[in-house]
C-alpha cells in the first residue's frame, strides 16, 4: 500500500503538530518477541481448530434437526387428542346419530341455559314409555 | 502445522499460500494490531482478538487475491469491521452489567507513557461518529492515504476529507489544552 504524500490532506503547522502528538500519546507498545511468539501460536492454533468445526457443523446441524422431527412426531402420535376446554363432539358418532339423540346428549352443553326439561327433547313415544313407568 | 488447515489443496499450492500467509502476517501484524489498537479504545487483548478474526478471514480469502495490495486493502476493512463490532457488542455488554451488577470497571489496559492524556484522548476519539474516528485513525494516526482510506470505508475521497476536517474539528476543540502546547490554538 503505498502512501503517496500529495494523497493526504492538507494540514497547517499546528495541525500537524497536534496530529503527531495524538499519534504519539495515542499507541499500544511494540511486540515483544516472546509477546509476538505467544500472539502467532494462537493463530496457527485457531487456524487449525476452524476446518473441523466448519466440517462438522453441517453435519451436528443436520443430526439435530433429525432428532427433533423425530421427537416432535412421536410425541404427535401419542398425544390424546387436544381439548380446548369446550364440547368435545365425536364427528364420526354425529353422522350416525339423530338430530333429536344429539340435542338431548349435548343440550347443556351447547347451551347457556343452566337448568332446562330434558322432556320436552323427547319423542312422543319414548314419553308415553316414560310416563307408564315414571308415574308409578 | 499449517498443514492440517490446507488439506483441500495441492500439497505445492498449500506451500505456497502458507508461505504467502506467513509473509503476510509478518508484514502487517504490527500495524493491524495498532490500527486495532486505537479502534477498540486501548485494549490490548481485544485489539489482539481482533487482528486473529481477521487473519483467519485474511487466510481462508488468500486463494482469491492474487495482489497483495487487494488482498491488504480488503484485509485492513475487516480489522476496521471487526474494530467496529467488538465496540458495539462491549457497549451491549457493559450497558447490561451495569442495569444488572451496577458499575464494571474495565479490563485493566496498558498503562505506559501518560496513561491520563491516554485515557483523555481515547475518550475524545469515542466522541466522534463511528466513520469520523476510522478515517481519523485510518489517515492521521495510521499513515493510510485518503485514497485508500476511500477504498476501505466503500466511501468516496470527499467524504473522508470531509470526515477528517470535522474530526480534526472536534479533537482540537476536545483537547485544546494540547492543541495550544503543541503550538496550535483551538476553534
Amino acid at each position: 500500500m503505498t502512501q503517496p504524500r500529495d494523497e493526504w490532506p492538507p494540514l497547517d503547522h499546528a495541525e500537524e503538530q497536534f496530529v503527531r502528538c495524538l499519534a504519539a500519546h495515542y499507541a499500544p507498545k511494540p511486540l515483544t518477541p516472546a509477546r509476538r511468539v505467544a500472539l502467532d501460536e494462537a493463530l496457527w492454533a485457531r487456524l487449525q481448530r476452524q476446518p473441523r468445526q466448519t466440517r462438522l457443523t453441517p453435519a451436528l446441524a443436520t443430526v439435530a434437526v433429525a432428532m427433533l422431527i423425530t421427537c416432535l412426531s412421536w410425541s404427535s402420535l401419542f398425544m390424546p387428542p387436544a381439548h380446548d376446554g369446550g364440547p368435545s363432539v365425536n364427528m364420526l358418532a354425529m353422522s350416525s346419530t339423530e338430530p333429536w339423540e344429539y340435542d338431548l346428549l349435548y343440550a347443556r352443553e351447547l347451551t347457556d341455559i343452566a337448568e332446562r326439561d330434558d322432556g320436552a327433547l323427547l319423542p312422543d313415544d319414548y314419553l308415553v314409555i316414560a310416563r307408564v313407568f315414571l308415574d308409578k | 502445522m499449517m498443514e492440517e488447515a490446507l488439506v483441500q489443496e495441492p500439497p505445492a499450492v498449500a506451500l505456497e499460500l502458507e508461505q504467502r500467509f506467513h509473509l503476510f502476517v509478518a508484514s502487517h501484524r504490527e500495524r493491524a494490531r495498532r490500527l486495532a489498537w486505537r479502534l477498540v479504545g486501548g485494549d490490548d487483548a481485544a485489539a489482539e482478538d481482533v487482528i486473529q478474526e481477521a487473519f483467519i478471514k485474511a487466510y481462508r480469502a488468500l486463494g482469491q487475491f492474487r495482489e497483495e495490495a487487494s488482498l491488504a486493502t480488503w484485509f485492513y476493512r475487516i480489522v476496521v469491521r471487526q474494530a467496529h463490532n467488538y465496540c458495539r457488542w462491549r457497549t451491549v455488554r457493559e450497558t447490561w452489567s451495569t442495569l444488572w451488577h451496577g458499575e464494571i470497571p474495565r479490563a485493566a489496559v496498558q498503562e505506559s507513557g501518560d496513561p491520563l492524556l491516554r485515557r483523555r484522548i481515547a475518550k475524545a476519539l469515542a466522541q466522534l461518529s463511528r466513520s469520523q474516528k476510522e478515517a481519523f485513525v485510518l489517515v492521521h494516526m495510521e499513515g493510510f492515504s485518503v485514497r485508500e482510506v476511500s477504498a476501505l470505508m466503500g466511501k468516496p475521497e470527499g467524504t473522508v476529507k470531509s470526515h477528517l476536517h470535522r474530526a480534526l474539528q472536534a479533537l482540537r476543540s476536545e483537547l485544546a489544552d494540547l492543541a495550544e502546547d503543541t503550538g496550535g490554538n483551538a476553534p
